[in-house]
């Protein structure tokens, strides 16, 4: 029986070559924090290379406006899925805030409409919170409830038609640029600021972070879950209302058909930036990043004109991938 | 000791491991005889785990090689591990709760009616099942669903599924931490069984009284690195963990005395339907009560229904004199109640928080000003106990799911301490954790109350309960059946009371409080 | 022959002779030249609506067909469906940044799309606007088939079939499109000046789709006692109104006329389950929408309004027809975008 020395053991050949040690330290980066930004460069160089317009101030000033609404429902689902929750509702919310909004615009001018559809989707999300957190009913279920009744809503109130005659000055949420930058992403960016500071400096955030990881536990610890659980609902509906508006505006009308399946590329993205969907992992920097992912694929592959038929087979690919790095990494630890 | 062969069953030589930032084994060997039973020993963090689970199968070695009855095998998975006749009991067992007994013992291997179609032959699984537990003397349904056994049972299911699976080598990871001294009784017979047999056992665990009743031989680790195998029966439990710690351990109960101050807390007549009964005690400042009792006796629903956990159907709980309704932990929590709770994993830590973010979790609000939180207070708030309660960890943003159980166990604690708490309801404090850190915790417990705090320790490990209480409550079947005083109790009065009851009370049938929190 | 055939060879004839009177152009007139091939090889950035409906692959052919003979280049996009507004107006804005030469557009959304179409012309693009239309006042010319006339021409027909008598049920079509509403507005009007009897007991407005017209139609026939017919603003609708009611075993009882004239109508007019369509050409949709694009770069002048000619076809007629300026020929696929 031999005692092995105190100290490192080498469990590599004393002369380790070039490639070797090259290996070695590709494996020691911080995957963790460089992967996502190196492909988002990547991207961008091969799209930019096929076609330069990719470049052009015009193009990316239009992914940054195009990728707005997403970026806003995606910052509130961060929260729902980062809870251990999932908020399947927001698409249908934009739809139901776009009608809203118009409708209260009719009636109330331009401040008024606006307010009535952010106040619509807290409304809805308080809804939802209360149905995830008092009855105890899951929060798949309970979203998905929403995202039927919600679009019913929304077809209802509007009679299936859309609302138009809306104020011009309206068109500046949407349409409009504060110095180079669209109106909608100069929102999102700030959305993203808020969320951030929320997310990671408050007490809020930090509860938000501890239902997650062990919602039982965070009871034990004092937490009051169910008014923090009912509180993540209302800041997503509150996001979905703010992202509601913006686009209504984008289309100057109120539209009850809007958002359709945009809920799953929000939560695709709160995934393809390493959030994981059992809750308690992921953070607002990686749902951003998983949204410029998205928007720089769709304009991208737009670009070089790639159907869209491909493109969404294009990002399906992407979310398992995303997903399977990210638990290939885990594994490893 | 009946170890036959000359040849060993399994040797493993030079063992090897790497975690990031962490050497976990470093150049260890393992010898193990069949029909014989190994003890693995070592404080938390030595690297008993690691090793165990390189013999299952769960992640190779860096380097190192390992021989089964003298073959150099390669065990690349778990599935691997099987063939070569290795299983193994974990703490958290492996079996799935939902199914019975019968389908969990021939899990993946069911006797087929048609092989073609999937039919599974029930009456035949159900057959075999019950021969095999009859042959290992266990009174279990092979029919019951798994998930309303208690833990024990459980275990024996997991036992009977190693030996279903032909196992020629067992491990058990702190079998005995879980069970009652009877349960335990009816453990060691099993073993007995399979050593005769010729099955080796792997065991591991902390109670040095069971590896001297039990074990053959022992193998002790230290920091990863093998210090020395010896033969129990030769070696005495202070020799034993001298290897183990390096150092010799004086005190292992430092056990205190305060000046015991006013009743902080009394519970009067708390009952809940089928669960407790009747339940009164009061607690004074600068004292431990003890609550020892076997296990379902109720004293983890006494903790929780008094936390504000459970609801209860009657009687009350007065703190300084003055009644109090605490609806929620939330409520407990603002006035001074702490609950360390018995499992760790499921209801104490945050697995993938920080250390530190573990640590303030029920506490910032001392550390925040109108929901923001102060970082810098925080952080050197958490510091400051992570290095008095000697946490090992590279820092402190470290997830507390890469920590050792004893880790872990100190990080709730040190949770608690940060909510200014100033009555403790320990439940099982020291389970799964090593001599050294039961040690500090107990320490704790000894600051705690020199601080002017009040404490339960809820505890099934009677040498602790003996050491660290002022006065002992026994329970069982979800009543108090038993007081005794410090100087009076004995581990024989103790566990007849536990086990029988109160005198003018006592039934012929033990009744086992069903515990949600055991399955 | 029989009665109802008889009726139908009239009406053929009746509704050939009514619209040569109307703003539109004679049957199967392609009577906008075509310019002379241009130097320049401009691009031109093409959006259609959905281009899993056929009426839209016909339109596709004639954008590339024409294209190609005019040697200009073609960008082609597709919304997936008249939901997805803000999907046409990213497209919008993606083909901006393209700098395309010109822009042809299906709108999917009248008053949705109004704002992106003016930016595109602020950014100094033409747009030419086909088949629906866009809010956006700015658009060199608006080419399409006469919305007012296909709602009076299905009016004609169903009331005449319906010996001025009965109750109908309309599946209007995407709700938010110019045609949706005017050929449907059209069609009631029609019906009250001329045919007071024959009354319309509900209406609803659905996705273009043969599974939303199938849902539709069931649900109208388990809600009215008595249908006799069923107008429809575009064929896809009515080819799952036409499965319903082969379902409910009233084919033939049923009266369905529908706008467009893909391959599943012409089969269903043969069976006599469909009872007439008004046939858009929509090959010279496309064409007049490239060349229309071509001359505005060319710096001529294009006429406001392009009415492209219109067919009604049914049992009577639907053996003679030109499927040239109907459909792409059979077999071509759209190179989707």
């Amino acid at each position: 029986m031999s005692n092995a020395p105190a100290g490192d053991i080498a469990t590599q050949p004393a002369a380790a070559t070039h490639s070797h040690r090259f290996v070695v330290m590709l494996r020691r980066l911080p995957w963790g924090r460089i992967g996502m930004p190196l492909v988002l460069i990547a991207m961008a160089v091969f799209f930019g290379t096929i076609n330069p317009n990719f470049w052009s101030v015009t193009n990316l000033t239009n992914v940054s406006r195009q990728i707005s609404v997403l970026a806003l429902i995606s910052i509130g689902q961060t929260f729902a899925i980062l809870s251990a929750g999932i908020d399947l509702s927001v698409g249908s919310l934009l739809a139901l805030v776009s009608v809203a909004c118009a409708q209260g615009m009719l009636e109330f001018g331009l401040v008024g409409g606006i307010v009535v559809g952010v106040l619509a989707g807290c409304l809805a999300g308080l809804v939802n919170g209360i149905l995830i957190a008092k009855a105890r009913i899951p929060a798949f279920i309970a979203t998905l409830g929403m995202l039927v009744a919600a679009r019913g809503l929304a077809l209802t109130l509007s009679g299936g038609l859309p609302i138009a005659g809306l104020p011009h000055e309206f068109l500046f949420i949407g349409a409009g640029y504060l110095g180079p930058f669209p109106v909608p992403s100069v929102i999102a960016a700030v959305a993203f600021v808020v969320a951030y500071v929320l997310l990671s400096r408050t007490r809020f955030g930090r509860y938000v972070y501890a239902m997650g990881s062990n919602e039982e536990a965070a009871v034990l610890s004092g937490i009051n879950v169910v008014k923090y659980k009912i509180m993540v609902y209302v800041v997503s509906g509150l996001f979905a209302g703010i992202a509601g508006v913006v686009l209504t505006s984008r289309v100057i009308s109120g539209q009850p058909t809007l958002g359709e399946v945009q809920e799953l590329y929000s939560i695709a993205a709160v995934v393809i930036g390493g959030g994981k969907i059992t809750g308690g992992v992921g953070g607002i920097g990686r749902t951003l990043m998983g949204v410029l992912v998205l928007g720089m694929l769709s304009n991208g592959l737009n670009l070089i004109q790639v159907s869209s038929y491909v493109q969404n087979i294009v990002v399906g690919a992407i979310i398992i991938i995303a997903v399977y790095i990210d638990l290939a990494r885990e594994r490893r630890r | 000791m009946t170890a036959t062969q000359l040849q060993p069953f399994l040797e493993m030589r030079g063992i090897v491991k790497r975690f990031p930032g962490v050497l976990a084994l470093n150049g260890v060997d393992l010898t193990v005889y069949a029909g014989e039973v190994h003890v693995l020993l070592g404080e938390n963090g030595a690297g008993k785990s690691t090793l165990i689970k390189i013999l299952s199968g769960v992640f190779p070695p860096d380097s190192g090689t390992i021989l089964f009855q003298g073959r150099p095998v390669t065990i690349r998975n778990p599935h691997d591990a099987q063939l070569l006749g290795v299983s193994t009991i974990y703490q958290e067992l492996n079996l799935v709760p939902d199914m019975t007994v019968a389908e969990n013992i021939f899990l993946g291997r069911e006797p087929m009616l048609l092989r073609r179609f999937g039919l599974v032959d029930h009456k035949l699984l159900v057959r075999q099942a019950r021969e095999l537990l009859a042959s290992l003397n266990l009174q279990i349904d092979p029919q019951a669903v798994v998930k309303r056994l208690g833990i024990a049972q459980q275990q024996m299911v997991e036992i009977a599924k190693a030996l279903s699976l032909n196992s020629r080598l067992i491990v058990m990871d702190e079998p005995t931490a879980v069970l009652t001294a009877h349960e335990i009784d009816q453990l060691f017979s099993a073993i007995a069984e399979l050593k005769q047999r010729g099955v080796a056992i792997v065991y591991i665990s902390h109670r040095l009284d069971e590896v001297k009743t039990l074990g053959d031989r022992a193998t002790v680790l230290r920091d990863g690195t093998w210090v020395d195998t010896v033969r129990v029966a030769d070696t005495s439990i202070d020799q034993l963990i001298r290897m183990m710690v390096g150092r010799d351990l004086m005190e292992k109960f430092p056990k205190i005395q305060v000046a015991l101050g006013d009743e902080v807390l009394r519970v009067e007549q708390l009952s809940r339907k089928g669960v407790l009964h009747d339940i009164s005690f009061h607690l004074r400042r600068g004292e431990i009560l003890g609550i020892a009792g076997l296990v379902g006796a109720g004293r983890t629903e006494m903790a929780r229904a008094i936390f504000g956990a459970d609801p209860f159907d009657a009687g009350q709980v007065l703190m300084h004199g003055q009644p109090v309704d605490i609806k929620s932990p939330a409520h407990a929590i603002h006035k001074g109640i702490a609950l360390v709770p018995e499992d760790r994993k499921r209801h104490g830590i945050l697995a993938h928080l920080s250390i530190k973010h573990n640590i303030t979790l029920s506490a910032l609000g001392a550390f925040s000003r109108g929901g923001f939180i102060n970082r810098q207070q925080e952080h050197t708030h958490a510091q400051d106990y992570a290095a008095s309660m000697r946490i090992a960890a590279p820092d402190i943003e470290r997830w507390v799911h890469y920590l050792s159980g004893g880790n872990q166990q100190k990080v709730v604690i040190a949770k608690w301490l940060s909510s200014q708490a100033d009555i403790f309801l320990f439940d099982e404090p020291t389970r799964g954790i090593d001599v050294a850190a039961k040690v500090e915790v107990y320490q704790l417990m000894n600051e705690l109350l020199k601080r002017g705090s009040a404490i339960i320790m809820i505890s099934s490990e009677l040498p602790e309960i003996l050491g660290m209480s002022d006065r002992i409550l026994v329970m069982r079947g979800g009543r108090i059946c038993g007081e005794f005083l410090r100087a009076e109790a004995t581990e024989e009065n103790i566990l007849d009371r536990a086990l029988r009851g109160a005198p003018d009370n006592q039934s012929a049938m033990e009744t086992n409080v069903t515990n949600g929190d055991m399955t | 022959m029989n009665r109802r055939s008889v009726l139908q060879t009239m009406l053929a004839g009746t509704a050939a002779v009514a619209f040569r009177f109307g703003p539109a152009q004679a049957e199967g007139a392609d009577d906008y030249a075509r310019p002379a091939k241009p130097a320049k090889p401009y691009t031109i950035g093409v959006l259609l609506p959905q281009l899993s409906n056929p009426h839209f692959v016909g339109q596709a052919y004639g954008y590339i067909d024409e294209a190609e003979k005019l040697g200009v280049k073609v960008i082609m996009f597709d919304a997936g469906g008249y939901q997805y507004l803000d999907r046409q107006i990213s497209q919008i804005e993606d083909l901006i940044a393209s700098k395309v030469d010109a822009i042809i557009i299906v709108a999917v959304n009248g008053p949705g799309t109004a704002d992106a179409v003016d930016r595109a012309v602020a950014a100094g693009i033409p747009v030419v606007n086909c088949n629906v239309m866009t809010g956006s006042d700015k658009v060199v010319t608006r080419v399409r088939s006469d919305d007012e006339i296909i709602g009076q021409m299905q009016a004609d027909f169903m009331g005449q079939a319906l010996k001025n008598e009965g109750k109908v049920v309309m599946l209007r079509g995407a709700p938010g499109t110019s045609w949706a509403e005017n050929r449907g507005n059209s069609f009631k009007k029609r019906l009250i000046e001329k045919f007071p009897k024959v009354t319309v007991v509900g209406e609803q407005y659905s996705q273009s789709t043969p599974a939303d017209g199938l849902k539709l139609m069931e649900d109208f026939l388990q809600t009215f006692p008595q249908i006799d017919g069923a107008y429809n603003g575009a064929d896809t609708t009515a080819i799952g109104a036409a499965q319903a009611v082969l379902a409910a075993g009233r084919a033939g009882k049923v009266t369905i006329t529908a706008t467009d004239f893909q391959v599943d109508t012409e089969k269903f007019i043969r069976d006599g389950v469909m009872s007439a369509t008004v046939a858009q050409q929509t090959v010279i949709i496309g064409r007049w929408g490239v060349r229309a694009a071509v001359n505005c770069l060319e710096k001529r002048d294009v006429p406001k309004a392009l009415w492209t000619p219109l067919l009604l076809v049914s049992a009577a007629n639907v053996n003679n027809l030109d499927l040239g300026t109907l459909r792409a020929p059979t077999g071509w696929k759209p190179p989707i975008g």
